[in-house]
């Protein structure tokens, strides 16, 4: 069996000193075993992490980073405002700070902070030792991390993105934001959006997969169920925008007219794509705080929560009809009246699911004993802030309110108190609640009571009366507070409270910079809570858990008080160390009956190098050094091909011990490993990306001036035939060689390079088409737009290359055996979904080719 | 067949809002397309083509979700009741189904009413 080197852990297995956090006061042998495989390595070592509790705090600990610096941003714009005619800053600079203060405050604060929680949180609450892939929860936050930076770089530098946080063209495009503004936005928030993809497939295969033996989707916790259901909106709702940002930067880099009406293009088409994302993203926010108030609400109020399966069916509804509101968001750009009912009556549906939610709060909290807090405090804030910002968000929905509200600072103060009120206020309620789990300490109460007022107080002072500035009919975005509209009281007031607030969060942060200081030790669970997360060691162990435990309800805790002390004996699954491997279970998704073990990787500098070679390839596009990018990209894929030779087994091992007498496979010998599962919903997210560029397409062609284009759109018959025939042959040639395995791994070793050669043709095809049939693409929208879907289909035959490529080599390197064919497997599903994305790709532009001309009969 | 206990149940969990989902975009589309190609200005009896094709569209997919939920209805019968997984899968799933119905219902009832392509 194959063995590793382990580091030396400092500390290991001392005595906690006097002043240190509660730690066990002692390890046994298994466990200084099991801390030795997982432990993270010190000083430059660090950045070598992939452990999800090391993740999840730098998750946390960068996003409120940027919290307060969206928030010192969000304070220069009440100080703009206090007064009327203010001189503080000029319109320019106006304009970066409110953009850059939406943009860190969405993309930069919210989406990490939630993502940061869930990576901490979820796999202590499964039961599990870690996520499916923690290296690539490490790329996600480095990606993360480089992507703000870039953001905040060019804000200290005076060149930040300034056309609002949703970039509408044409005031993004070339014409009106010349300078790298605008490229800023859209190449570091694509950076950024890749980190949440990338958590999205981490998040959902992990519930699905990764759980305690016993634990079934009945008895899973609902948090678990609410970032099941976010999981899976990012996987479909970020595709458009990162579909969206490419194609408005292919536009500003290489003048191709996707949005510029004059030439087929058309702006509405941006706003399509942006809000197909921006609205879901507003529930993909909430989700993860209602399931936190969902997991906090019941401990609190010492009682079950009401109607598990209610939440469970009302979060499936909120996920699915949050997509049918996008164009509430464009009630005012002249769509027919009918369609608009449409929106209209999916964004007054969508309040009935989220209500179900907040009536099974409130009758868990009255049918139970609930305990004022410093957490309850901030859940009681939730409640009457999110309801106020809900009903304001029914008014909206409503066509002729909208129409009068709309663009003016009534949206700001509703979008503020949805946003704060189901984001903001929860996270602080989880932060007091979950500090004690993370620090081993007691937060000091008193000062959070206090910065819980001024918050709750400065909050109200600020957005309150923002409804009336609104209602009086200030325009959102104003630079100046002109005088004589009676805009310049609610503004002053509005601005008080702002620095009320900023006061408040000021001390909620030294507050948890005291406690984690100078705070008593904690019990090992303070509230009494009855889930896994706190059967862990405080703070919790690299392992998170000794040993591995078998659940059969929803409150573990309550089965078995002294659960926490039996898995620290090792009583449960893979108590024992061994090989150097870190070992975690894998279940069924349904009734959670263990299926294998799955050793995950260990320490490793990769994703922070591929992370870096990421944002060289991003830095390259901003700067035009279009030489490097081809650089670039080949470092990233000759260090995402380096992540390979770390994983997978070079011989069998057959069934091995789990413990608790159970035996098992390793993941290496089971059909579809976490790998499979991460493909498959990677595709998904492909396939939504794919979807939304043929929208775009259709769209432009039903809706955009200009059409039929100057030259009608003939596809080439040879490469086309080409294109298809390499397309189909390499899937066949991966599923062959998937057959070849059992019999010979040479023989499908060779199968692969021969599908690697297929993929290759076929993107050699889509090129060659792409230069011969569309030579000058920047002439008008439809030859834009075929150049994107033969791009899509080059770069996938390209991908599938490499992956055809690789499979070979792990076949013929000894990964791959009758027992061991995942890897075959796993790169077939690219295979497949690439021959199927060509034919379609190829039926749209042969479609696309037809439909053109009969524009010319349709009304303009 | 779908087990009771088996993973599939998600998708069944997910089904009706799914057929929601295909409503909204093929409505969508046909009102965008309708309105372009004048085919409210196409009489078929009292009514115009325009109306008809939303029309229809909409009583395909209230029948698909109809029917769906009849069939769900069916198989939670024969699910084991409380809080097991067969039951909480089967319930759940049933739920879904009625939401999904009584959305598709509401969410596209304008059809009947309004002009389509003011």
């Amino acid at each position: 069996m194959s063995q590793v080197d382990l580091p030396l852990v400092p500390g290991d297995v001392a005595e906690p000193a006097a002043g240190e956090a509660a730690l066990p006061p002692k390890l046994t042998a298994a466990q200084r075993g099991l801390e030795r495989i997982w432990a993270t390595p010190p000083g430059w070592g660090r950045l070598s992490s992939v452990n999800h509790t090391v993740l999840g705090r730098r998750f946390i600990v960068a996003a409120f980073v940027f919290f307060a610096i969206g928030g010192a941003l969000a304070m220069l714009i009440r100080a703009q405002l206090a007064s009327p005619r203010s001189a503080f800053v000029g319109p320019d600079v106006y304009n970066q700070i409110f953009t850059m203060h939406g943009t860190v405050m969405m993309f930069l604060f919210a989406i990490p902070m939630f993502e940061g929680l869930a990576i901490y949180l979820l796999p202590k609450m499964l039961g599990a030792r870690d996520f499916a892939f923690p290296r690539l929860t490490a790329l996600g936050f480095w990606c993360y991390l480089f992507g703000g930076s870039i953001l905040i770089a060019a804000l200290v530098m005076g060149v930040a993105p300034d056309s609002g946080w949703f970039m509408y063209t044409p005031l993004s495009s070339n014409t009106y934001s010349p300078g790298i503004n605008a490229d800023v936005w859209l190449l570091g928030v694509t950076f950024v959006e890749i980190s949440a993809v990338a958590a999205a497939v981490e998040l959902t295969v992990s519930i699905l997969k990764f759980r305690a033996p016993g634990m079934t989707l009945a008895t899973m916790p609902l948090f678990a169920w609410y970032i099941l259901v976010t999981a899976g909106m990012m996987l479909v709702g970020f595709p458009p925008l990162i579909l969206g940002s490419i194609l408005l930067e292919l536009e500003r880099a290489a003048d191709l007219p996707f949005f510029d009406p004059t030439r087929g293009g058309d702006p509405l088409l941006w706003q399509h794509l942006f809000w197909l994302f921006g609205h879901p993203e507003v529930y993909i926010i909430f989700l993860p705080a209602a399931g936190i108030l969902t997991t906090m609400i019941p401990v609190l109020a010492r009682r079950e929560i009401l109607g598990y399966s209610w939440i469970v069916v009302a979060i499936t509804a909120l996920g699915f009809l949050s997509f049918g509101l996008w164009v509430h968001h464009m009630f005012t750009v002249g769509i027919p009246h009918l369609a608009l009912s449409f929106f209209s009556a999916a964004s007054v549906l969508v309040a009935v699911p989220t209500g179900v939610q907040i009536f099974l709060w409130l009758g868990t909290l009255m049918a139970g004993r609930p305990r004022m807090s410093v957490p309850m405090l901030f859940v009681v804030g939730f409640f009457l802030i999110f309801v106020c910002g809900g009903l304001t968000g029914v008014m909206l929905a409503i066509v002729p309110f909208d129409w009068q509200a709309h663009d003016t600072h009534f949206v700001v103060a509703h979008l503020h108190y949805v946003l704060v009120g189901g984001f903001v206020f929860p996270m602080l309620a989880a932060a007091y609640y979950y500090l004690p789990h993370v620090t081993g300490r007691e937060p000091l109460y008193g000062v959070g009571k206090l910065a819980f007022w001024l918050i709750f107080i400065g909050f109200n002072a600020t957005f309150l009366v923002m409804h009336l500035t609104g209602l009086l009919g200030m325009p959102r975005r104003w630079a100046v507070v002109p005088e004589g509209y009676g805009w310049d009281w609610p503004n002053l007031v509005s601005s008080i409270g702002g620095f009320v607030m900023t006061a408040g969060f000021a001390l909620f942060a030294a507050d948890v910079l005291f406690q984690i200081r100078f705070g008593k030790r904690s019990k090992p669970d303070p509230w009494g809570a009855e889930t896994l997360e706190w059967a862990t060691a405080i703070p919790p162990r690299p392992y998170a858990f000794a040993a591995i435990p078998a659940v059969s309800s929803r409150t573990p805790l309550r089965d078995r008080p002294d659960l926490g002390a039996a898995l620290e004996r090792g009583e449960g699954y893979l108590a024992e160390p061994r090989n150097g491997w870190q070992e975690t279970l894998v279940v069924s998704i349904a009734d959670g009956q263990p299926e294998h073990i799955a050793i995950l990787p260990r320490p490793t500098f990769l994703p922070l190098l591929t992370a870096l070679a990421i944002g060289a390839f991003v830095l390259s596009l901003l700067f035009k050094l279009y030489w490097f990018s081809p650089v670039a990209v080949l470092l990233v894929t000759g260090l995402l091909l380096a992540w390979s030779g770390q994983t997978g087994q070079r011989q069998d091992h057959g069934p091995l011990s789990a413990g608790m007498g159970l035996s098992l496979p390793l993941h290496a010998e089971v059909e579809r490993p976490a790998t499979w599962w991460g493909m498959l919903f990677l595709l998904v997210a492909d396939a939504t990306l794919f979807a939304s560029l043929m929208f775009g397409g259709l769209f432009l062609w039903l809706v955009a001036p200009g059409w039929p284009g100057p030259a009608p759109l003939d596809l080439p018959w040879a490469p086309a035939v080409g294109l298809l025939v390499s397309a189909i042959a390499a899937a066949l040639l991966g599923r062959a060689a998937l057959i070849a395995v059992p019999r010979s791994t040479r023989l499908a070793a060779a199968l692969l390079v021969a599908a690697a050669f297929a993929h290759a043709l076929a993107a050699g095809c889509a090129i060659l088409i792409a230069a011969t049939a569309v030579p000058t693409p920047t002439l008008h929208a439809h030859m834009a737009v075929s150049v994107a879907v033969l791009g899509y289909a080059a770069l996938h035959g390209a991908i599938g290359a490499v992956l055809a490529g690789l499979g070979a080599w792990r076949c013929l390197a000894g990964y791959v055996s009758a027992k061991r064919s995942a890897d075959v497997r796993t790169g077939a599903l690219w295979h497949d979904y690439t021959a199927v994305a060509t034919l379609l790709a190829m039926g749209f532009l042969a479609g696309l080719g037809r439909l053109a001309p009969l524009r010319e009969l349709a009304s303009p | 067949m779908i087990g009771q206990r088996s993973a599939a149940n998600l998708l069944l969990l997910t089904a009706g809002l799914v057929i929601w989902s295909s409503a909204f975009v093929a409505l969508y589309a046909a009102l965008s397309v309708g309105c372009a190609f004048g085919w409210e200005a196409v009489r078929i009896g009292p009514f115009s083509l325009q109306r008809l094709v939303l029309v229809g569209l909409w009583l395909v997919h209230l029948g698909l979700v109809a029917g769906l939920v009849l069939w769900m209805w069916k198989r939670a019968r024969r699910s084991p009741d409380g809080d097991g997984l067969a039951g909480f899968l089967g319930r759940t799933s049933l739920w879904a189904g009625l939401v999904a119905l009584a959305v598709t219902l509401v969410n596209y009832a304008p059809i009947l009413g309004l002009s389509a392509c003011l």
